[in-house]
């Protein structure tokens, strides 16, 4: 099937203002009478809550954590990106646009991306307005810093803790509208599945994670901001708590999930060092703003750096790519890190990490300017690997960072499941094929606070003098019952395995197979082995206790059951993708001096996969990509 | 390398909020020196849940220090020994082969325990409610630049705007006072230009709510900064002080 | 509610009302310990000593009646406040306690720590030992309308269970203050590092000062240097 992303035509800078003046509005009179349901209160959950709240309409916003503010989004460090052009370095509306589609590897939608860049100004403007303290010049205004795969500075930032500062200040808009009760928030409710009945999407059932009851809740509109899957790798620079089973259960009810292979595998992460770690902890990409990617000449040379003398070093970014050097994209530098690894140059004690060095910007600028700058980075570092990087390089490793896939949506951020709005890492939209520094931020609040609140308020102009479901109706039971087999069926498999353990399985796999470089013989292993995983969990695992209270693990173990499931998706989803594009890099489809090789002939579209059965093949549908302003040209960042 | 450790823990067991609790003691294998406080409860967890027995309830989630999830009190000190270090950051090298440790929930009649090591903080969440924002909507915002802010100001906003909302304050705190918390909020707003038309309402309506949840009040001994893993300065509540009598005694309602 | 009752229901305005109240006794036990120097003021044979003379002067002032209300109100808010704000975070802590409790200051603030933990346990020995005091030498003036003298002093303190009483109680005023001083100015909203440094060594100096040359009088007349 074809999919229509409802895309406006006409000139490029013009569509948005022409979306929105076509949309239709809901009266302020009206608006309370709309109920919409949001889930999750990251970037995108909390902004568009609280805009939807000022708004007048009565939102009823759910999160699984104790508070809105531990989403996830809180620990985004380095930026966000707006067109300002405020260092007048040449930057604007259009750069943005085109930076970030290239950044893509165009793989991205054109319109909705140029409406990013577009409404990337107003979030600066309401975020400062909220008093979200952004690092300043001594003239007070605003400072800005460069990322990766740009040559303009355009990140704002607050030290190394923008996501933390963004999200607190959304957090405190939606927690103003919960005081002023135009949002009833629950906190400590997980969504288990969608409610859709004639098609739409009409509503969620919740399990409340302190008594285990499952209900049933019904709106006008369902939208769901419940972040990315990249936790599907174990470890992984997400929470250990982030999981794709909202948007996974939305798929099973019909939503297409698009581009499910494309993720994210960030070059800065603390490298893995412990048999029990947990999770990888991300070093931000602005530290390659003035640090140094380096690994010996020699392999297998095991002096301490601050042995091995210049001459032996090699800068390996700096040379292959003269323009960018140490910025350039992220998938870029993954796969070049990973490369001289494999070629034994790598450090540490597993030979899987490159050094990150700092020597020469702490001489140049001084100690104090770096503290004052990544201060907490270096300590972050300096508590997890017990080494000071302010005196030796910083080993650092690609890692599962971000996923650009997710439930597809078209111009309105609507799934093909009307009534169903996807926002933030959730759905699919405007990264492409791989994702720029500070662009993560940027289209949560996008979407949240100037996208949404338009195409939602349109959505709901159509329902007009209707009430939400009944919750007694019997597509809520079968939700319900659904749900409760699930949690069953969990509670009574006789193993002796922890779920954590088949997650950790599950993510090797992926790692291996489904990661940086991923060739087809490699993604056919990697369908069958979680193939074999999935039969393995339901035989061995255990879940203690009941369902009736506070249970860390049957929750653990949806999630994980949920990944597993999804795994084979993605899977099939690069397999299906011969071409290398931005984060999916294919082997077999590669430059004569190995760089990415697409295929614009037979991929320039979205893959949006439809679900068909547990053990059925997914339907591919496609959402074919246009692009009439963006020249497609191969990427080059030398 | 990863050195093998032993370690004994008494782990605080509480099946609900009203069942009693009391202390179980563990001695789990496969400790290693690399392993945070927390990927050391997760192994403590795994072999519980091999034994077929109930594994350990605590709360955590970024594992990065910044999302103020996971919080234990550990040999009577919250998030640990260290300073400036959440709960997850803590690894067992800070520990000596053979130790005892003792685990302990966050104790506060404003903070009840649901279960083992996990305490209901829903009383930060109303705090911030009754006035920890800045009232804009969405489109209001004026140029982002048109108002200036110098350096060392917005600097200064930034330190108490770290805040975690972990709780390590009102746990270490003599009088389980929250006072840290609601003054890092309350300063960060009050400094910034956006966030002085409200300065006074928010204040009142902060304090008044922070009363009502039954936290004790400050006596300036200074404990809860010295537990705060972001290190937010006492400063901030003798701001707090101040900007409370200033808006008791002028505010118009 | 009205904006002063708000003030003393509120935890913050109680706690600004007993550290102005503290401060106000600090500025008290100044005056007082200045005061009762002229104990050490040796006088001419035959002549009154300096001390009768300075507090017949000091109850000649104008206004002496107010002031010495004005303390004793003090006083009251002060004790009333504290302890009521002691109850209420008694009860913060909820029924369940700590098994084990450590400071994470650093050993230089230990000292601090200990002087405001013990802060109310002290307070409480001050103010049993203020009604002996209040006895001995106040309570005669609504009897018989006389001024405590030297005489009456020397003969009061030379008893060895008072010297020691007012001794130790002397030192804990200073215990007292360590803590009391530097925590009212915090309370008052001083809180600039440059200044609050200042305050701190000011306020331990006064504090020592304070107990030491009260402990001093008890001393001195007990060893019979002050006769």
């Amino acid at each position: 099937m074809i999919l229509d992303p409802r895309t406006p035509s006409g000139p490029l800078e013009q569509r948005w203002t022409k979306a929105k003046e076509e949309m239709r509005l809901v009266g302020p009179i009206n608006r309370h009478k709309f109920k919409v349901i949001v889930v999750g209160t990251g970037l995108a959950g909390a902004s568009v809550s609280a805009t939807l709240g000022q708004q007048g309409y009565d939102v009823h916003t759910f999160t699984f954590h104790d508070s809105p503010r531990r989403a996830h989004s809180i620990a985004a460090q380095g930026g966000i990106n707006a067109a300002k052009n405020y260092q007048n370095d040449g930057d604007s509306t259009w750069r943005l646009f085109y930076d970030t589609i290239k950044g893509g590897d165009y793989r991205a939608r054109e319109s909705n991306v140029y409406r990013l860049a577009q409404v990337s100004a107003n979030i600066i403007d309401q975020c400062v307005a909220q008093g979200v303290p952004f690092a300043r010049e001594y003239g007070g205004t605003l400072a800005n810093r460069t990322f990766g795969g740009v040559l303009v500075s355009r990140t704002f930032y607050a030290r190394g803790q923008t996501g933390q500062q963004l999200l607190l200040g959304a957090y405190s808009s939606l927690m103003r509208e919960v005081h002023e009760k135009r949002v009833k928030l629950y906190t400590r409710y997980e969504m288990h599945d969608l409610i859709v009945k004639d098609g739409e999407a009409q509503g969620i059932v919740t399990r409340n994670l302190m008594t285990g009851e499952l209900e049933a809740h019904t709106a006008h509109a369902v939208l769901l901001c419940t972040g990315g899957y990249t936790n599907v790798y174990y470890l992984s620079t997400t929470a250990m708590a982030s999981n794709v089973s909202a948007t996974w259960r939305a798929y099973k009810r019909g939503a297409f999930f698009g581009n499910p292979c494309y993720v994210q595998i960030h070059p800065t992460c603390i490298p893995v060092s412990g048999t029990y770690q947990s999770k990888l902890t991300l070093m931000s990409e602005s530290l390659r703003n003035v640090g140094r990617v380096w690994v010996p000449r020699k392999a297998g040379d095991k002096r301490h750096p601050n042995e091995i003398p210049e001459d032996e070093r090699i800068y390996f970014l700096e040379e292959r790519y003269p323009t960018y050097s140490n910025m350039v994209p992220r998938d870029v530098a993954s796969r070049n890190c990973q490369e001289w690894c494999n070629k034994g140059h790598g450090v540490g004690i597993s030979g899987e990490s490159v050094y990150l060095d700092f020597r020469e910007a702490i001489a140049a600028e001084g100690e104090p300017t770096i503290r004052a700058k990544y201060g907490n980075l270096f300590h972050m570092y300096h508590k997890i690997m017990g080494e000071d990087p302010y005196k030796q390089p910083m080993k650092i490793y690609p890692g599962p960072h971000y996923v650009m896939g997710g439930l597809w949506v078209d111009y309105h951020l609507m799934s093909n499941v009307p009534g169903l709005f996807v926002l933030g890492e959730a759905n699919f939209s405007d990264h492409g094929a791989n994702r720029l520094g500070a662009s993560a931020l940027m289209q949560g609040l996008s979407d949240g606070y100037f996208v949404a609140p338009y195409t939602v308020a349109n959505y709901l102009a159509s329902k007009i003098n209707t009430q939400p479901l009944s919750t007694d109706d019997e597509v809520c039971k079968e939700a319900i019952d659904n749900s409760r087999n699930t949690i069953d069926r969990l509670l009574k498999s006789k193993g002796n395995q922890s779920a954590e353990s088949f997650h950790r399985r599950l993510g090797k796999i992926l790692f291996d197979k489904v990661g940086i470089t991923r060739t087809k013989e490699g993604l056919q292993e990697a369908i069958k082995e979680i193939q074999e995983l999935r039969k393995d969990f339901w035989e061995n695992v255990r879940v203690p206790g009941d369902a009736n209270y506070v249970n860390q693990e049957l929750e653990k173990a949806g999630r994980i059951i949920d990944f597993i499931e999804f795994g084979e998706l993605m899977a099939r989803d690069a397999l299906h993708r011969e071409e290398s594009c931005g984060g999916h890099f294919r082997a077999e489809h590669e430059t004569a001096d190995g760089e990415a090789k697409r295929d614009d002939e037979n991929y320039a579209y979205a893959a949006a996969w439809g679900f068909n059965g547990i053990d059925e093949e997914p339907t591919l549908n496609k959402d074919e990509l246009k692009f009439e302003f963006a020249k497609l040209t191969q990427r080059s960042y030398k | 390398m990863s050195k093998s450790m032993k370690l004994t823990l008494h782990i605080w067991r509480q099946a609900n909020r009203h069942a009693k609790g009391k202390f179980e003691v563990y001695t789990p294998s496969d400790l290693t020196d690399d392993m945070s406080i927390l990927e050391m409860l997760d192994c403590l967890n795994d072999q519980l849940i091999a034994d077929g027995k109930d594994p350990v309830t605590f709360e955590h989630d970024c594992r990065e220090g910044i999302c103020g999830t996971c919080g234990i009190m550990i040999n009577g000190m919250a998030h640990g020994p260290d300073r400036g270090t959440t709960t997850c950051q803590l690894y067992l090298r800070r520990f000596k082969d053979g130790d005892t440790l003792v685990l302990e929930p966050w104790r506060a009649k404003a903070f009840p325990v649901i279960k083992d090591l996990l305490v209901d903080r829903a009383a930060f969440d109303r705090i911030q409610m009754a006035g920890g924002y800045i009232s804009v909507n969405v489109g209001n915002a004026p140029e982002a630049n048109s108002i200036l802010i110098p350096k060392e100001v917005s600097s200064e906003a930034f330190e108490a705007a770290v805040c975690i909302g972990c709780g390590a304050c009102v746990a270490a705190c003599k009088n389980a006072s929250a006072m840290l918390f609601v003054s890092a909020k309350v300063g960060h707003m009050s400094m910034m230009p956006q966030g002085r038309p409200e300065r006074h309402d928010r204040v009142l309506n902060m304090v008044a709510q922070m009363d009502e949840e039954g936290f004790g009040s400050c006596t300036n001994t200074l404990e809860c900064s010295a537990a705060c893993p972001k290190e937010i300065s006492p400063k901030w509540i003798q701001r707090l002080h101040g900007e409370y009598i200033q808006a008791a005694t002028v505010t118009r309602r | 509610m009205s904006w002063l009752t708000r003030i003393f229901t509120s935890s913050v305005g109680k706690k600004f009302l007993a550290g102005l109240t503290g401060l106000g006794m600090f500025l008290f036990l100044i005056a007082h310990v200045t005061g009762n120097m002229t104990l050490f003021l040796k006088s001419k044979v035959g002549a009154e000593p300096a001390f009768n003379a300075y507090a017949k002067k000091l109850h000649e002032l104008p206004g002496f009646a107010v002031g010495e209300a004005l303390v004793l109100l003090a006083f009251f808010v002060h004790i009333v406040l504290v302890i009521w704000l002691s109850i209420t975070n008694r009860k913060a802590r909820g029924e369940q306690g700590y098994s084990e409790v450590r400071s994470k200051q650093p050993a230089q603030s230990q000292w601090a720590l200990m002087a405001s933990k013990s802060t109310l346990y002290g307070g409480l020995i001050i103010l049993v030992f203020l009604v002996v005091h209040l006895i001995d030498f106040r309570m005669v003036r609504f009897m018989d309308g006389s001024l405590a003298t030297q005489a009456r002093v020397v003969d009061a303190l030379k008893v060895p269970w008072r010297a020691f009483l007012y001794s130790i109680a002397s030192l804990l005023v200073g215990w007292h203050l360590f803590h009391g001083v530097q925590s009212g100015f915090r309370t008052m909203g001083l809180r600039h590092p440059r200044y609050l440094t200042y305050i701190q060594k000011i306020g331990t100096i006064a504090a020592i000062l304070i107990g030491v040359l009260f402990a001093s009088m008890p001393v001195a007349i007990f060893i019979g240097f002050i006769k």
